[in-house]
C-alpha cells in the first residue's frame, strides 16, 4: 500500500525498554515450565503440582480478562509499571516460599502482572509506529522476549545453580524493567488516539489472530513441553542438548529481526494477501514443526525448530501489525488480552491432551500433531482471507492513522459547547435525531419545546449520563462523546437536574458537601458558606432532610451546586417546573449572576418567557429535532410564532411564516 | 414441655451471636443499598476468608493480627470483585437471575472455603485472637467470643461515623439514593458501589474469624442458607436501611435463638421465629430499592421463523419430535443400568419435576419463590402417608399435589402484597421452618417413614428401576400439562401480569386471582414433584428436601433456561447428575459451581440459550433439504419490519354525538403529598364525541386518566360511567364495562407478541372463560384475531416479540388490542409520544376511522396540537391540576388563561417585582 498514511515514527527508546520488559516478563516462564518436577520437589508437593499448573492457567485466564477492565482507565505507562512491580513481586514470592499456597498467590500475582505488560507492548509499538517501521520494531520486540525467554536454560545448563537462583534474577530484572518501561512509557501517552468505526474486538482480522494465538500458544508451550520429554526421555540426552534444541526455537526468532526491511516489503502488499503471508508462515512453521517432530534425530529437530522459530515469529509480527491499528482504540487492549488469553488456552490444552495419549502415543507424534495443527490454522488464516472482508480492514486501517480523535481550532474561536447530529435512542426507540446545538463560552442559552420534545434527554447526553447512538459532542474543541460523565464534572461542564436534583434522604448540610465531592476541604467550605450567604434559607434548614425541603428550597439548594463547584458551562434542566412566579424571580439573579462571572449557560425550560428574559439564544425543539434556532430578542418579539410554536406545531407555524422560513441554523 | 433457661451467662452467649448476625445483616444492608441487590454470598465470602486466614495463621506461622488484617482486606476484595463482574453485569438483568447468580457464587466460594482448610473449618482448630481473655461460667465463652463483644461495638460505631461523617461516606449514601445526582457531582456510582461491597465484605471476614471459632463442626449445610437467613432477618426488620435497627434486631435473634435452644423441646422453633421475623419485616418494608421493571426479554426465547419454514411440518413439529425421542431415549435408558443409577435417574426427574413449578411460577408469573421443595415437602408427606395407607399410588400423587396446591396457595395469598427479592427471603424462611420445625413433626416425617406401594399398574415398584418408569410417566405429564397452560390464555395472561401488571388490567385481567391461580398450579405440580423424590427413597426422612434443595431447585431452573419447561430437566441433569454420578472432590464441586455460574452470566437463557444456535442450526439444515433457501428465507423476514403498518377499515360512517352523557366526573380530586395534582375536576363527556385534554408538564392530565380508569383512588369526587358510579371499581372491572385506556410509555408487554396480546383482548371481548389449546372456542377467537390483525395491517409483524416493535407500531398494537376489547370509551394517553412526525400524521388518520368505524368516544392527552385539532370536537385545558379553559379547539387555543399555562409568567410582571430587568 504506497499511500499508507504516516504515522510517526516509532519511539526506540520506547522500544527499547518495552524489549527489556518483555524480555524480563518471558524469563520465568520456561523455568517454571520445565523445572516442575524441581519445583514440585521442592515444595513437597509431587502429586499436586500438575493441579497447580492447571490453576495457575484458569488464574491466567482470569488475569488476562481483568486487563480490558483497565483499557483507558489507566495511562499505558502506568499499567506497565504497576504490571512489572506486581509480576516481580510475585515472582519473588514464588522464588521464595516453600509452601503451595503462597506459591500459588505468588503465580497469581505473576499472571496478573505480566499479562498486562505483554499485551500492552505489542499494539503500542504496532500503533504508534510508521507503518514502515512497523515489521522491524516488531520483529525486534520478538526477538527481545524469545532471548528473555531462553537465557534461563542456557544459565541452568552450564552453571549449578538452583532455579530459585534463576527465578530471583528474573524478578531482577523485572524490576528494573518496570522502572525503565515506566520511565519511558509515562511520557507515551496515548494523545495521537485515532478515530476508527470499528469499535468491536471481534472484526475478521482479530478473530483470526485469536485462532493463530491459539494455534501458536499450543505449539510453543505444549511442542516445547513434549521435546523436553522427548530428549530427556526415550533420547536420553543431555540437558544442555535438551535446552539447546529449545533455545534454537527462541534464537530463531531473534534471527528473524534481521529481516525486518525485507519483511516490510513482504507486506507491502494489499487486503487479502497480507492474510495469505500470514497464513503462509503459520503454514510452513507448522511443517518445520512436524518434520523436526518426526525427525528421528536430533541435529534434524534443533534445524527445524531453529526455523519454525523464525517463522512463528514472522508470523507473529505480521498479525500484530496488522491486528491492532485496525482496531479502534478503546478495544485494542482487549484484543491483545485476548491473544494473549488464548495463546495460554492453547498452550493448556495441548499440554493436557498430551498428557492424557502419555502411553499411548510416542513423544515424537505429540510435537508432530501440534504441527499438523499449526499447519490447518495457517491454511484456515489464507482459506477464509476472503478479500471483501480485508477490503474493509483496509479501509479501518487507512481511517485508524489518518483522522486526531482531537479537533482543535476549527474555526477562530470555535463555541465552547458544540453538539454535532447527535441521536439518542432508549432501547429500540429514537428519541434524539440528528441535534446541532452550540452554545458560547459565557452565553445563555434557552432550549424550548413541548413535553417529549427530547430537552432533558439532550442535556442527559451532553453530560453524558446518556450514551449518543451517533454524532459527536464537542466541549472546548475536545471530544468528549465517550468521557465518562464523571470526568466531564471535572472539566467544568455540570449539570442540575430538573427537581431532582437534590439528594433526598440526605440533609441539606450534606447535599452541599456532596456537590463538593470534587473540591478540596477548604474551598470546598468556603463553597458552602458562600451559598448560605446567598441562600440564608438554606443556613435555617441545613440540618433538615433535603426532602423535605419546598420545591423553591430544593431548586436553591440545586443552584448551589454551582457556588460551590463553579462551571465553565452550566446545563439546568427544568428550571421553574412547579416553582411560584415570586420564586422563579428570586432565583432568575442567581443564574444571571453565574453567568455574569463567566460561565455558559444552557437552560431548559417549560415557560418560555422566563427563559427568554434572561437568554442570549434560544433553540426550540420539536419530537427530537431542533425546530427553531435564533436570537432570543427575535423569538420575544414574535409572541405570535411562539404561541404558533406551542400550540399549533412549530411546522405549520413555520409554513404560515411566508418567505421567513427559518430552519435550524448552527453555528 | 421442658423449661428455658434465662439465666446471665446464656444470655451473654445470646449477645455475642447476636453481634455476630447483626454484622451479617448490617453487611447485606450495605450492599444491598449501593446495588439494589441482596448478597447471599455474603456469608460465604466471610468464610473464604476466614478459612485463608485460619491455613496462614496455623500452617505458616502468620501472627494472628496479621492473617486478620490480610483475611479483612481479601474479602473486601473478593466482594468487590462479585460487585465487578457479576452484580454489574446483572443489574438490567431479572432479579431472579442475580438472585440465582449470588446464591451460586456463595455455593462455589463456600465448596472453596473448606477445600482450602483440610482439616475442617471446626471450632476447635480455629485460632482464637490474642490478647482477650476468656471465661469459664456455666457455658464457656471463648477469647473469640470476648473479641467480638468488645470489637463489634466499635466497628458498627466505626462504620456509622464513616458513613455519616467521611467525604466516601457522603459519596455512598448520595449515589445510593440519587445515582444521577452523584454523577453530576463528579462521584462515580459503580465506585461507590463497589467501595460499599468491599466495607461489607470487610464486615462479613471479620464476622466470620469470630465466629466461627465458637461454632462446633462447620458443615456446608450449616453455613448456607441456615447461616444467610439469619442476617436477612436482620436486615429485614432494618428494613435494609437503619444501621442501629439492625444491631438491635441482631441481638435480639441472638438472645431468642439461646433461650430457645435452650429448651430441648422446642427444637425448630427458632427457625419458625426468625420466619415470623421476616414476615415482620416484610410487612414493615414501604417500598425497598429501586422500583424497575424486570427486563424479562432477556429471558424469552425468540421463536420467530420465517415464513416459508413454517409450512415445514417437520420445523413446526420439532419439539415434539425432540421431545418423543428424548422420551423413547429415557424409557429405554434403565434396560440395562444398575439400581443405584436408576435411583439417580429417578431423583433427577423428581428434581425436574419440582423445577417445572419454578418454571411456572417464576419464570411465567415471574413470583420469585425459594421454597418450592417447601410445598413439596408438604405434599410428600400427605402423598406419601395416603400412598402406603391405601396402596394407591394415583391417589398419594394426586392428593399430595392438592396438599402441595393448598399450602401453596395459602402462601401465595399474603405473598401477593410483597414482590421480587423480599418474597424470596420470606419464602426461603418458610423453607428453612418447614425443614427444621414441621417436617420433624411425628404426624409429618417424624423419624422417618417407608414411601411407596408395592406396585402400581401392574409395575414392580419394589425396585427402582421399576419407580423410574412411574417418576418417568408422571414427569411426562406434568410436562405436558404445564406447556399446554402455558400455550393457553392462561399462560398468556401470567406473562401480561409479568411484563406490566398495570396494562393486564386493561386487558380485563384481575391479576391477584390469576396470580393466586399460579401459586396453586404451581404447588400442584411442587407437590406431586415432591411425592416422586420422597417414593425415589424407599425410606423418607426430612434430609431429603433441605433448604439448600429448595435452593437448587431455583438454580437448575434457571440453569436450564427459566423460559422454557423443559429447562429444569437439564439443570437437574447438570447439578445432580453430575454430582451424583461422579464421586467428586470438594474443589472439583467449587469448579461445577463456578462453571454454571459463567454459563448464566454468558447466556441468561442457560443450557436452552446454549441449545438455541444449534437449533436454528438444525432447523436451516432441515428447511435446505426441503428446498428452502435460509439465507433467503430470512432475508424476507427482515423486509416486514419495515413495512408501514395501515388500518383498512370498510366505509366509514360519520359518527356524531348522541347527546347521551356517557361519562361523568365530578370534583375529582387527587394530591401527592403537597403537591394538588387534580383540584376539584368536573366534566362530561358525551357518547360518540372526541375529548382532547391539553396542557402543560405537571398539569395532572395524566393523573386524571388514573383517577378515571380506577388506577387511583381519588380522595374526593366520583366518576360515572354510563350513569353508574365506578368510583370504586377495580382498573379491570371498569375495562370490562367498556373503560379502556391506553398508556403513555406503549411498554406494552414486551415478550409477548402482537398475536398473544390481540388474542387475549378478542378472548375477554367474547367473554370466554378459561380455554385450553385446540378446543372450539379457541379456534373461534385465533379466527377473530387473525382479523384484527389484518384489519390494522399487523399480519406481517404478529409473531414478533413486541420488544422489538417500533413505538408506532406498538401504539398500533395497543389501540388494536383495545379496539379488540369493543370499548365504548376510549382513553388515549399522548398517542404520538416517541413516534415520528409523518407517523403522527397517520395516526391522525387512524384513530378518525377507529372512532367512526367502531362508533367508539374518545378522551385524548395529546401535546400534538395539529393531531389534536385533526380528530377532536371539543378540548378541556388544564393547569396545575384544574381547569382552565374547555371550548371548541379553536376557542381553547385563543384562550389567554391557555396562552400564558404554556409560555408562562409575563416577564413584565417579574420585572416589576424588582428582581430583575428584561434584557
Amino acid at each position: 500500500m504506497d499511500n499508507e498514511p504516516e504515522g510517526r515514527p516509532g519511539n526506540p527508546r520506547f522500544l527499547a525498554a518495552a524489549s527489556w520488559q518483555g524480555a524480563a516478563l518471558a524469563s520465568p516462564l520456561p523455568v517454571l515450565l520445565f523445572q516442575r518436577q524441581e519445583i514440585a520437589e521442592r515444595l513437597n508437593r509431587l502429586g499436586a503440582i500438575t493441579g497447580e499448573t492447571a490453576l495457575l492457567g484458569a488464574v491466567a485466564v482470569v488475569a488476562v480478562l481483568a486487563v480490558p477492565r483497565l483499557r483507558n482507565k489507566l495511562p499505558a505507562g502506568i499499567t506497565l509499571l504497576l504490571g512489572g512491580l506486581v509480576a516481580a513481586i510475585g515472582l519473588g514470592l514464588m522464588a521464595w516460599t516453600v509452601e503451595l499456597a503462597l506459591f500459588t498467590i505468588g503465580g497469581v500475582l505473576l499472571a496478573l502482572g505480566a499479562a498486562p505488560g505483554m499485551g500492552t507492548h505489542r499494539l503500542l509499538l504496532a500503533t504508534d509506529t510508521r507503518p514502515a517501521d512497523r515489521f522491524r520494531t516488531l520483529s525486534w520486540y520478538w526477538a527481545a522476549v524469545a532471548v528473555g525467554a531462553s537465557w534461563p536454560l542456557l544459565v541452568r545448563i552450564f552453571t549449578p545453580v538452583a532455579y530459585e537462583t534463576v527465578l530471583w534474577a528474573s524478578a531482577a530484572l523485572m524490576l528494573v524493567g518496570a522502572v525503565v518501561v515506566g520511565r519511558h512509557a509515562l511520557v507515551h501517552d496515548e494523545d495521537h488516539e485515532v478515530e476508527v468505526t470499528v469499535a468491536r474486538t471481534d472484526v475478521p482480522w482479530a478473530r483470526r489472530s485469536y485462532g493463530a494465538a491459539f494455534a501458536v500458544g499450543a505449539v510453543v508451550i505444549g511442542g516445547a513441553d513434549a521435546a523436553q520429554s522427548l530428549l530427556l526421555g526415550e533420547w536420553q540426552r543431555s540437558a544442555a542438548q535438551n535446552a539447546a534444541v529449545l533455545a534454537a526455537g527462541a534464537g530463531g526468532a531473534a534471527l528473524m529481526s534481521l529481516f525486518g526491511p525485507w519483511y516490510h516489503r513482504l507486506h507491502r502488499l494489499t487486503g487479502s494477501r497480507r492474510a495469505d503471508a500470514v497464513g503462509t508462515q503459520l503454514l510452513v512453521a507448522g511443517l518445520l514443526v512436524f518434520l523436526g517432530g518426526v525427525s528421528f534425530t536430533y541435529i534434524g529437530l534443533v534445524v527445524c525448530w531453529l526455523a519454525a522459530g523464525g517463522a512463528i515469529a514472522m508470523a507473529a509480527a505480521g498479525l500484530d501489525a496488522a491486528v491492532f491499528p485496525a482496531l479502534a482504540p478503546e478495544v485494542r487492549r482487549s484484543a491483545a488480552a485476548r491473544q494473549v488469553l488464548y495463546a495460554g488456552l492453547g498452550g493448556l490444552a495441548a499440554s493436557l491432551v498430551n498428557a492424557w495419549v502419555i502411553g499411548e502415543w510416542s513423544d515424537q507424534w505429540k510435537i508432530g500433531w501440534l504441527g499438523l495443527v499449526l499447519m490447518g490454522t495457517g491454511w484456515a488464516t489464507r482459506r477464509f482471507a476472503t478479500p471483501a472482508r480485508d477490503a474493509e480492514t483496509a479501509v479501518a486501517v487507512a481511517q485508524a492513522t489518518t483522522v486526531p480523535r482531537r479537533v482543535y481550532g476549527l474555526a477562530d474561536q470555535p463555541p465552547l459547547l458544540s453538539v454535532e447530529q447527535v441521536s439518542v435512542a432508549y432501547g429500540s426507540v429514537q428519541v434524539l435525531f440528528d441535534v446541532d446545538l452550540a452554545v458560547e463560552e459565557g452565553a445563555v442559552v434557552a432550549l424550548l419545546g413541548t413535553n417529549g420534545a427530547g430537552k432533558t434527554t439532550l442535556l442527559r447526553a451532553i453530560s453524558g449520563l446518556e450514551p449518543t447512538i451517533g454524532g459527536r459532542v464537542l466541549y472546548a474543541g475536545l471530544d468528549i462523546t465517550k468521557t465518562r460523565p464523571t470526568w466531564r464534572v471535572g472539566m467544568g461542564l455540570h449539570q442540575i437536574v430538573g427537581g431532582e436534583a437534590v439528594v433526598g434522604p440526605l440533609t441539606v448540610a450534606d447535599n452541599l458537601r456532596l456537590f463538593g465531592h470534587e473540591v478540596d476541604r477548604s474551598r470546598r467550605d468556603q463553597g458552602i458558606a458562600d451559598a448560605y450567604e446567598l441562600f440564608p434559607r438554606l443556613a435555617e434548614r441545613s440540618n433538615q432532610r433535603a426532602a423535605t425541603l419546598s420545591g423553591g428550597e430544593k431548586q436553591m439548594l440545586s443552584l448551589a451546586k454551582a457556588i460551590i463547584m463553579p462551571p465553565r458551562l452550566l446545563l439546568i434542566d427544568e428550571f421553574s417546573l412547579g416553582l411560584a412566579p415570586t420564586v422563579i424571580a428570586d432565583l432568575l439573579p442567581v443564574v444571571r449572576r453565574i453567568a455574569d462571572q463567566g460561565a455558559a449557560v444552557l437552560l431548559v425550560e417549560q415557560s418560555v418567557n422566563i427563559a427568554l428574559s434572561v437568554a442570549d439564544h434560544a433553540y426550540v425543539m420539536e419530537k427530537g429535532e431542533i425546530g427553531y434556532s435564533g436570537p432570543a430578542g427575535q423569538l420575544r418579539a414574535r409572541p405570535d410564532l411562539l404561541q404558533a410554536a406551542y400550540l399549533e406545531g412549530l411546522a405549520q407555524a413555520l409554513r404560515g411564516d411566508e418567505g421567513r422560513v427559518m430552519g435550524p441554523e448552527a453555528h | 414441655m421442658g423449661t428455658f433457661d434465662i439465666s446471665g451467662p446464656l444470655l451473654l452467649l445470646g449477645t455475642i451471636f447476636g453481634l455476630g448476625y447483626a454484622l451479617l445483616g448490617i453487611g447485606l444492608v450495605l450492599a444491598f443499598r449501593s446495588s439494589g441487590f441482596i448478597n447471599f454470598a455474603h456469608g460465604s465470602i466471610g468464610l473464604v476468608a476466614a478459612s485463608m486466614m485460619s491455613v496462614v495463621v496455623k500452617d505458616y506461622g502468620v501472627p494472628y493480627w496479621v492473617g486478620f488484617i490480610g483475611a479483612l482486606i481479601v474479602a473486601a476484595l473478593i466482594a468487590a470483585g462479585i460487585e465487578a463482574f457479576v452484580v454489574r453485569k446483572l443489574a438490567a438483568a431479572p432479579k431472579v437471575l442475580s438472585m440465582v447468580a449470588t446464591l451460586g457464587a456463595a455455593e462455589a466460594l463456600l465448596l472453596l472455603a473448606l477445600s482450602f482448610s483440610r482439616g475442617g473449618l471446626g471450632g476447635g482448630s480455629f485460632p482464637q485472637p490474642p490478647g482477650f481473655p476468656q471465661f469459664d461460667l456455666t457455658v464457656f465463652v471463648s477469647p473469640s467470643a470476648t473479641a467480638l463483644l468488645c470489637l463489634s461495638p466499635v466497628v458498627v460505631g466505626g462504620l456509622y461515623l464513616f458513613l455519616q461523617r467521611s467525604r466516601f461516606g457522603l459519596a455512598i449514601r448520595g449515589a445510593a439514593a440519587n445515582p444521577d445526582s452523584a454523577t453530576l457531582a463528579g462521584i462515580d456510582p459503580r465506585h461507590m458501589a463497589m467501595l460499599s461491597w468491599a466495607l461489607a465484605g470487610g464486615i462479613a471476614a471479620f464476622a466470620a474469624m469470630l465466629i466461627i471459632p465458637n461454632q462446633s463442626t462447620v458443615t456446608p449445610d450449616a453455613l448456607g442458607p441456615d447461616f444467610i437467613i439469619r442476617g436477612l432477618a436482620v436486615a429485614a426488620l432494618a428494613r435494609f436501611a437503619n444501621l442501629p435497627v439492625a444491631l438491635i434486631a441482631g441481638l435480639g435473634i441472638g438472645l431468642i435463638e439461646q433461650i430457645l435452644a435452650s429448651n430441648p423441646e422446642t427444637t425448630g422453633w427458632f427457625e419458625v421465629a426468625l420466619f415470623v421475623l421476616i414476615l415482620i419485616g416484610v410487612a414493615l418494608q414501604v417500598r425497598v430499592g429501586r422500583e424497575q421493571t424486570e427486563r424479562w426479554s432477556s429471558l424469552a426465547p425468540s421463536r420467530r421463523l420465517p415464513d416459508s419454514y413454517r409450512d415445514v411440518w417437520l420445523i413446526r413439529n420439532l419439539g415434539w419430535v425432540a421431545g418423543g425421542a428424548a422420551a423413547v431415549a429415557a424409557a429405554l435408558v434403565p434396560l440395562g443400568m444398575s439400581n443405584r443409577s436408576a435411583f439417580v435417574l429417578s431423583t433427577i426427574v423428581a428434581f425436574a419435576t419440582i423445577g417445572i413449578s419454578v418454571s411456572f411460577l417464576t419464570g411465567l408469573a415471574g413470583q420469585l419463590s425459594l421454597g418450592q421443595v417447601a410445598f413439596a415437602a408438604i405434599g410428600a408427606v400427605a402423598g406419601v402417608r395416603v400412598a402406603t395407607d391405601t396402596g394407591s399410588l394415583v391417589l398419594g400423587l394426586l392428593c399430595g399435589g392438592a396438599v402441595g396446591a393448598a399450602v401453596s396457595a395459602a402462601v401465595g395469598l399474603p405473598a401477593l402484597r410483597v414482590r421480587g427479592l423480599l418474597l424470596a427471603i420470606a419464602t426461603l424462611a418458610f423453607a428453612l421452618a418447614t425443614f427444621s420445625w414441621l417436617l420433624r413433626q411425628d404426624w409429618a416425617f417424624g423419624t422417618g417413614l417407608s414411601s411407596r406401594p408395592a406396585s402400581v399398574f401392574g409395575i414392580d415398584l419394589n425396585t427402582s428401576r421399576g419407580f423410574y418408569f412411574v417418576a418417568l410417566a408422571v414427569f411426562a405429564g406434568i410436562l405436558t400439562t404445564a406447556s399446554v397452560l402455558r400455550r393457553s390464555s392462561f399462560g398468556h395472561s401470567l406473562v401480561a401480569v409479568r411484563d406490566n401488571e398495570a396494562a393486564a388490567r386493561v386487558l380485563q385481567i384481575a391479576p391477584r386471582r390469576l396470580l393466586l391461580q399460579a401459586y396453586a398450579f404451581a404447588g400442584f405440580v411442587a407437590g406431586v414433584g415432591g411425592v416422586i423424590l420422597a417414593m425415589s427413597n424407599t425410606f423418607v426422612t426430612r434430609s431429603i428436601f433441605t433448604p439448600s434443595d429448595s435452593i437448587n431447585v431455583v438454580s437448575l431452573a434457571v440453569i436450564g433456561g427459566l423460559s422454557e419447561l423443559t429447562g429444569p430437566l437439564f439443570g437437574a441433569a447438570y447439578l445432580i447428575g453430575v454430582r451424583e454420578f461422579f464421586d467428586l472432590e470438594l474443589s472439583a464441586l467449587a469448579g461445577l459451581n463456578a462453571a454454571w455460574l459463567i454459563l448464566i452470566l454468558e447466556q441468561p437463557r442457560g443450557f436452552h440459550g446454549l441449545l438455541a444456535s444449534t437449533r436454528s442450526n438444525l432447523i436451516d439444515q432441515i428447511a435446505r433439504l426441503r428446498g428452502i433457501d435460509p439465507a433467503q428465507a430470512r432475508t424476507e423476514r427482515s423486509d416486514y419490519e419495515t413495512g408501514a403498518a395501515s388500518v383498512a377499515t370498510e366505509g366509514s360512517t360519520q359518527a356524531t354525538s348522541s347527546g347521551e352523557v356517557l361519562l361523568e366526573v365530578r370534583g375529582l380530586t387527587r394530591s401527592f403529598g403537597d403537591l394538588v395534582a387534580v383540584d376539584d375536576v368536573s366534566f362530561r363527556v358525551e357518547e360518540g364525541e372526541t375529548l382532547g385534554l391539553i396542557g402543560p408538564n405537571g398539569a395532572g392530565k395524566t393523573t386524571l386518566f388514573e383517577l378515571i380508569s380506577g388506577y387511583l383512588r381519588p380522595q374526593a369526587g366520583t366518576v360515572f360511567f354510563d350513569s353508574a358510579d365506578i368510583t370504586r371499581l377495580p382498573p379491570e372491572a371498569r375495562s370490562r364495562q367498556g373503560l379502556v385506556r391506553s398508556f403513555q410509555n406503549a411498554s406494552l408487554f414486551p415478550t409477548m407478541t402482537p398475536r398473544d396480546i390481540i388474542f387475549l383482548a378478542n378472548k375477554r371481548a367474547l367473554h370466554h372463560g378459561f380455554v385450553i389449546g385446540g378446543s372450539r372456542t379457541e379456534r373461534l377467537v385465533e379466527d377473530q384475531t387473525a382479523e384484527t390483525l389484518a384489519m390494522f395491517g399487523l399480519g406481517n409483524l404478529a409473531d414478533q416479540p413486541v420488544s422489538l416493535l417500533s413505538t408506532g407500531t406498538r401504539r398500533l398494537v395497543e389501540l388494536a388490542a383495545n379496539v379488540a376489547l369493543r370499548p365504548r370509551l376510549l382513553l388515549m394517553d399522548e398517542p404520538s409520544a416517541g413516534i415520528a412526525q409523518a407517523e403522527t400524521e397517520a395516526l391522525g388518520a387512524v384513530i378518525n376511522q377507529i372512532r367512526h368505524a367502531h362508533g367508539i368516544t374518545l378522551v385524548v392527552i395529546e401535546h400534538d396540537m395539529p393531531l389534536l385539532t385533526s380528530v377532536c370536537n371539543r378540548l378541556i385545558a388544564l393547569e396545575v391540576g384544574a381547569v382552565i379553559a374547555e371550548g371548541t379547539p379553536a376557542e381553547v387555543q385563543a384562550d389567554p388563561a391557555v396562552v400564558q399555562s404554556y409560555l408562562g409568567e409575563d416577564p413584565s410582571a417579574i420585572a416589576r417585582s424588582g428582581s430583575i430587568t428584561p434584557p
